[in-house]
């Protein structure tokens, strides 16, 4: 394995903390929950002793084998149906602390393991059943036991079955009588149904255990047993504990990957069609939007003149320019005063969007360009998204949610193009207008005027001429007429460039939102979070492989 | 086999199947339904029909868990080794039937046991063999046994071998008396404990044997142990029988007896000591009661199955009606004005001379009113706003608003079938994910909107509801002529005093215009405020829209989805169940006689 198993324990850990909309693998969370619960103890333990569950059907020996093993009577065997009620743990001194609430002998040379032996896994008692799917559990290594008449019952593989792969196996035939019959047939079988066996031990426990307690040396009628005693005293060393240990876990962690890419692989087609489904509703959506918000804010023309004309007011320089800025400040003068006002009302969009281009602070919060037709946009389209959400196996997005996501996407796009671009466009252009250049030419004129009206009263002075009675009246007349004349031309001049400034704007708004997501971004990334989540579930598959 | 009792199950076990081929079209319903019915069709089809040339003969299984010794046992009662004796578990995996010459003969010409395929036993090795075929029933003579018994050698029930298990418990169902062969080691184990308990409930004999008993203290550990079983099975104080533990045991089948453990006779003796006629009969009535009891809680698991399966149907149809209401059908024309027109086409002669001249004044004045406030107070959004839809606009908003309902009632089923378990979930997730709302929404949009332009469907309609209100309430209809009349007549009444009064100067020219301003006005503000409140001819369209969108999706989009729900919840409705119920009452009835 080329990462560590506590690495992918954390990685599995971050996919069973999913909360989304994914109804299919929300629903497998709770067993992946419990799945990394147990690998984690496993991983915990792997430095652990190894633990060895003898299981087997009532009266199959498996207490004898036990006594057998220690030499001694620990565990009560007898004829009569069913014996052993607890399980019971056979420990070397100071290790099995973690069977509490079970029967404990610590007195066993074997320093490395600790032998359980659990009741039967086939009688009428059912609570035993469930002591040794709870003994199962915990341990690491089973040996099955069998005899003549019970090796090959549906009770005690029913219980083995969904721990294919996650434990190691021995088999061990109890009472055997020498001969190859039942070894051969049952190792045919258990191939048959899938199970894998490492070990196969033969052995008549009793006369054993019966040796042992005469203090006699083995014989031949004991068949494997002292195999089995060397087996468990030699061969399970240290570095083969651990690799048991190691293949348990990653067996479990197989299982476990299996189950979520088996849930993956019927989601991943439905997620390009879903994918398919948001894009185009989501083109659609944004061409819309931008037509709401064109026939609602750029089709104002008061707006772009008056945004122009305030920044004119407090540019322009000049004569004309200084007449524009008056008659400008007149202008202004009503909305000045309901500025001013304490109670004034929020205005609608356009109001709104005045105030954005021009000053910044108002109205920061609370914009709101063309809600009410927005909110329909999404309603439109809710639908079909939730069609498609529903047929793709998610929780359908909510209605009120993903209306109110859009609104404020397109309100927050609108207002930042309106305080940067648009707002940028309307300076540019009141500078444009507003530069000396600009000013030194439409004060020429009128400049020029005042000049010969005074060189023509010197020159009079001097040729002792008396003026024209109605002199200083003509030449105010026309100097009040070319003002006029070029304040006229001045504003022709403004309208037209807040008309370009409206038109880049426009551009602007465009590009903010069609070029890039405006809706569904809840969606969109709730997919992307499985797509994630698949990616990631994959790459730990190829990592246990 | 009295008469009524043998007819009436024949028509029940027809009746079952009827049923059962009638819920063809869902299999993984019938699949659940039938499940755990086994045992008592078992006993309906190989034990109370086939009861037929049986009479006064015992059929006695060996039965028990496997590698127990039960061909050991079988070949002991047949007095030969007959089933081959294997030291392997789940050896028979064929039953094998033993009777003398003339019960074989019976066997062979199928008529003891019916439902097997019975063959002459020419190779013991066949029996063993896991690949022939499964119903078979292997008949092999023996003179040794006396006319009143046959005897059967059964595959286990408790090994892997989970096709054995099926056929152990079908043969099973045939026996009268069942040896129930125990080991130390089984005869606490519950697949054991639990197939007797389940034979005995249903009436048959059980004779528990502990088979390779220690014979020390004359098998006082066997004798408790047998003891144990009977209390756990529930047998009372049934003869009882050991066999000890001795490889050399049946070796010679015909000097092997096995002994009593109750201090009776050995089996043999009490096997040819039952009375057959008063087994046979006490056998079959238990039997039947039990089948009955069955076949009882069988039907009212089909009852709940109905039940569930109509839930989900009607919860599925109702929500259309749900959906449906949610279509708000606009006209797209003013209705206010609707009434007035209608009135204005029922005056007559002069009346609609002057009917015609204020509306075109009031319509005049009322171009010039808007023009004058546009230009005056410019603003696009009213514009926008106030501007009625088009034709096709309306027809495009509305199918819209029918497709959006349209794919929320989908969503909802969808999210409901997902969240329904069991085989109703299953029929209704099948033809939801094959059900396409991009074709059906069309069909649904052609069904609800049948014409093209909304507006003058609704006219039209609202046109009828008027001319019928108008024929119904004559009363009514003749105070609102008369308000018309003094509408129309008010104006023109108060300009002519008022010109004479003021000689002519410039009031008349006033109340040209202002007269019929006055009707007008007068005339909409009754409309808008009463007119629909009075004769509603706006809601029965809309609920007549309603009720073609609820119709179109219940024949586009419901039928689809709920047809295989509905297919398979047919067979619970009709005959085949009712039938089913009948029989059963009859069966009882015929019992009890």
């Amino acid at each position: 394995m080329p990462q560590s198993l506590a690495e992918l324990i954390t990685r599995l850990d971050h996919i069973a903390a999913y909360d989304g909309p994914w109804v299919q693998l929300r629903d497998a969370l709770p067993r992946l929950r419990d799945q990394i619960g147990e690998l984690r103890d496993r991983e915990d333990a792997l430095e652990d002793v190894l633990v060895i569950a003898l299981v087997g059907g009532s009266g199959v020996g498996k207490s004898t084998l036990l006594n057998a093993l220690a030499g001694d009577t620990l565990a009560r065997a007898s004829e009569f149906r069913p014996c052993t009620t607890q399980p019971m743990v056979y420990a070397p001194p100071g290790a099995g602390a973690a069977f509490e609430g079970w029967e404990r002998v610590t007195g066993s040379a074997l320093e490395h393991l600790v032998i359980i032996d659990t009741p039967d896994s086939d009688t009428i008692v059912r609570e035993h059943r469930a002591r040794v799917v709870d003994v199962l559990r915990q341990c690491d290594l089973i040996f099955v036991c069998g005899s003549r008449e019970k090796y090959l019952d549906e009770a005690t593989w029913s219980l083995l079955r969904p721990l294919q792969g996650e434990r190691a196996l021995v088999c061990i035939e109890t009472k055997a009588q020498g001969d190859n019959v039942i070894r051969d047939h049952w190792q045919q079988r258990i191939r048959e149904q899938g199970f894998e066996v490492t070990d196969y031990f033969q052995v008549a426990a009793i006369k054993s255990l019966d040796r042992k307690l005469a203090g006699q040396a083995p014989g031949p009628e004991e068949l494997d047993f002292p195999k089995l005693e060397e087996f468990l005293r030699k061969e399970l060393s240290v570095e083969r504990i651990r690799r048991i240990k190691r293949s348990n876990a990653t067996g479990l962690l197989t299982k476990t990957v299996q189950s979520l890419t088996s849930r993956i692989a019927e989601t991943m087609p439905r997620l390009d069609a879903l994918d398919k489904t948001l894009e185009d509703a989501e083109g659609r959506i944004a061409k819309e939007a931008l037509a709401v918000v064109e026939r609602r804010l750029f089709t104002e023309p008061h707006l772009w003149a008056f945004a122009l004309g305030r920044e004119l007011s407090l540019r322009a320089k000049g004569i004309v320019g200084t007449c524009y800025r008056l008659i400008e400040a007149a202008r202004s003068l009503p909305a000045r005063i309901s500025g001013w006002s304490p109670w004034r009302a929020v205005g609608g969009g356009g109001k709104q969007a005045a105030a954005l281009l021009t000053e910044k602070d108002l109205f920061q919060d609370d914009l709101n360009i063309a809600s009410d037709e927005i909110g329909h946009l999404y309603d439109a389209h809710h639908s079909e998204i939730a069609l498609a959400f529903a047929k793709a196996g998610f929780d359908p997005p909510e209605h009120s949610g993903g209306a109110d996501a859009l609104r404020d996407a397109v309100n927050a796009r609108v207002a930042e193009l309106l305080r940067g671009p648009a707002r940028d466009a309307v300076q540019r252009q009141a500078r444009r207008l507003s530069n000396w250049g600009v000013a030194l030419l439409a004060d020429a004129l009128p400049t020029a005027f005042i000049a010969y009206a005074g060189y023509n009263i010197v020159i009079r002075y001097f040729r002792e001429e008396a003026l024209q009675d109605n002199f200083l009246w003509h030449t105010a007349a026309v100097l009040v007429l070319l003002v006029g004349l070029e304040l006229f031309v001045f504003s022709l001049l403004a309208r037209s460039a807040a008309w370009s400034a409206r038109r880049s704007a426009l551009r602007a708004l465009r590009v903010a939102l069609a070029g890039t997501a405006v809706a569904f971004q809840e969606e969109k990334k709730a997919i992307s979070e499985v797509r994630d989540l698949a990616q990631q579930i994959q790459e730990i598959e190829a990592a246990i492989q | 086999m009295p008469e009524p009792l043998g007819t009436e199950l024949e028509r029940f076990a027809q009746a079952l199947d009827r049923f059962r081929e009638a819920l063809g079209s869902a299999p993984e319903l019938r699949r659940a339904l039938f499940a755990g019915s086994e045992e008592w069709t078992g006993l309906l089809s190989y034990k109370l029909l086939p009861h037929l040339a049986g009479e006064g003969c015992l059929v006695v299984a060996v039965a028990g868990g496997t590698n127990t010794g039960k061909s050991t046992v079988f070949n002991i009662l047949v007095g030969q080794t007959t089933s081959p004796v294997r030291t392997t578990a789940a050896a028979t995996c064929r039953p094998v039937l033993a009777g003398n010459a003339k019960r074989a003969q019976q066997a062979l010409d199928a008529l003891l046991l019916p439902e097997f395929k019975p063959t002459p036993l020419q190779d013991a090795e066949s029996i063993v063999r896991r690949d022939s075929v499964e119903d078979t029933l292997y008949v092999t003579e023996n003179a040794a046994l006396p006319d009143t018994l046959v005897v059967l050698d059964t595959p286990d029930v408790d090994s892997i071998d989970l096709t054995n298990w099926t056929v152990a418990d079908n043969i099973r169902a045939t026996g009268d008396v069942l040896i129930a062969i125990l080991t130390a080691e089984k005869y606490k184990d519950e697949r054991v404990v639990a197939y007797f308990r389940e034979a005995h409930a249903a009436g048959r004999i059980v004779l528990p044997l502990m088979n390779k008993a220690d014979p020390a203290n004359a098998y006082a550990s066997a004798v408790s142990q047998l003891e144990e079983f009977r209390k756990d099975v529930g047998l009372g104080d049934a003869a009882s029988f050991v066999a000890p533990h001795d490889f050399s045991f049946g070796e010679d089948p015909a000097s092997t007896t096995i002994a009593s453990a109750t201090g009776g006779a050995p089996l043999r003796a009490h096997l040819n000591g039952l009375d057959v006629g008063e087994i046979k009969q006490r056998v079959f009535r238990d039997t039947v009661t039990h089948f009955l009891a069955e076949a009882e809680t069988f039907l009212d698991k089909a009852a709940t199955t109905q039940r569930k399966l109509e839930e989900v149907a009607v919860d599925f149809d109702g929500r259309i009606e749900g959906y449906a209401e949610r279509y708000d059908p606009a006209p797209g024309a003013a209705v206010g004005g609707l009434f007035h027109e209608f009135v204005q086409k029922k005056r007559s002669g002069l009346g609609r001379a002057i009917g015609t001249a204020s509306t075109s004044v009031a319509r005049g004045v009322g171009a010039v009113g808007r023009a004058a406030r546009r230009a005056m107070f410019p603003s696009p959004e009213t514009d926008a706003e106030a501007a009625a839809p088009d034709a096709d606009q309306l027809h495009s908003r509305h199918a819209q608003a029918l497709e959006r309902h349209t794919r929320d009632l989908v969503t909802s089923w969808i999210e409901t079938a997902r969240r329904t378990e069991g085989p109703a979930g299953d029929l209704l997730r099948a033809p939801i994910d094959a059900l396409d709302v991009d074709v059906a929404v069309p069909k649904i949009v052609a069904a609800t909107l049948r014409a093209e332009n909304i507006s003058d469907e609704f006219r039209a309609h609202a046109e009828r509801t008027l001319e019928e209100w108008w024929e119904k309430h004559p009363g009514r209809r003749r105070a609102i002529e008369a308000l018309d009349r003094v509408l129309l007549i008010m104006p023109a009444a108060i300009a002519a005093p008022m010109s004479i009064y003021t000689a002519g100067v410039g009031v008349p020219e006033v109340m040209t215009v202002a007269g019929p301003l006055v009707e007008q006005f007068v005339a909409r503000v009754v409309e808008y405020q009463f007119g629909d409140a009075m004769f509603d001819f706006l809601s029965p369209w809309r609920a007549e829209q309603r009720a073609a969108f609820a119709a179109a999706l219940r024949t586009h989009v419901a039928e689809p989805v709920l047809q295989p729900l509905r297919e398979a919840a047919a067979p619970f409705a009709g005959t085949p169940l009712q039938e089913l119920r009948e029989a059963h009452d009859a069966c009882r009835k015929a019992l009890l006689s």
